[in-house]
């Protein structure tokens, strides 16, 4: 486990495609590994990243590809991963978040990939900077309470 | 990892392995794959073995209750069975809880069938 005070960064650049999927995991997996982060918390970023991916894939670069760049830091207690991408201006905390259970009670789907990484992650950030989305995905190692997002409460 | 299915019968039950991740990347193989195990009998009762799924993300949940509807449509049910703890997690969270039955084994999945018929 790291020191307090140390300090681990890693970043990758990669075409924000289905095929990248399973690498971005494994950039995530790679580098939280022996860095005392319980499992579940790697789990959760791994699982952030990709529901976010998946949409990038599927809606902001489902007309011209594009790229995301990924940048992860850890301090223990706190990981986080900042994902740059050029897609139109898209801060998911801005969606109505759906009951997706009474949904699919219903026979519907979808929906589900912001309301997972909205509860995963202890906080998501949002800003747009020079055309580009930047979404920041944080969790802890020890949960404070703050920082939560507002449905969970 | 890379995903896999494959099929075991036990009985009237077909339990479908799954293995490696699913995710947008590998849904395809899974529809193709599982509509393949299905296609080809008339036992229409199935579990979903989950044990060997090292990951899984909405698209992967959204394929399994495209395939439960259409089985239940059908007459027929699917039940999952050995999920992850990770996996868990999330099909609680998003609902997947309130429509597909999961069980801790495999054994346990079948063995519910038997109680229900």
């Amino acid at each position: 486990m790291p020191g307090k005070a140390e300090m681990k960064s890693a970043e990758i650049k990669v075409d924000a495609a289905e095929d990248n999927l399973g690498l971005i995991r494994r950039f995530i997996g790679d580098n939280m590994k022996n860095t005392g982060f319980p499992r579940k918390k790697i789990s959760a970023l791994s699982v952030s990243i990709t529901e976010h991916c998946e949409n990038l894939i599927k809606h902001a670069y489902a007309k011209k590809a594009g790229k995301v760049a990924l940048k992860l830091e850890l301090k223990y207690p706190e990981a986080k991963i900042t994902a740059l991408d050029k897609g139109p201006r898209f801060n998911m905390k801005e969606q109505k978040i759906p009951d997706t259970s009474r949904r699919l009670k219903n026979g519907l789907g979808g929906k589900m990939g912001i309301k997972t990484i909205l509860a995963l992650c202890d906080n998501v950030e949002y800003r747009r900077i020079n055309g580009r989305n930047k979404n920041t995905f944080t969790v802890r190692a020890e949960k404070s309470g703050k920082g939560k997002n507002k449905w969970q409460r | 990892m890379a995903f896999e299915i494959m099929e075991n019968e036990d009985g009237e039950i077909i339990i479908v392995e799954l293995s490696g991740e699913l995710d947008s990347s590998s849904v395809a193989a899974f529809s193709l794959g599982f509509r393949e195990i299905t296609g080809k009998r008339s036992p229409k009762k199935y579990v979903l073995d989950l044990k060997g799924l090292e990951f899984i993300s909405s698209a992967g949940w959204t394929a399994f209750l495209n395939e439960f509807k259409q089985l239940r449509a059908s007459g027929g049910d699917l039940k999952l069975a050995a999920m992850r703890q990770d996996a868990k997690r999330v099909y609680s969270l998003v609902g997947v809880d309130g429509v597909i039955e999961s069980h801790e084994t495999v054994k346990e999945a079948v063995k519910s069938y038997a109680r229900k018929s």
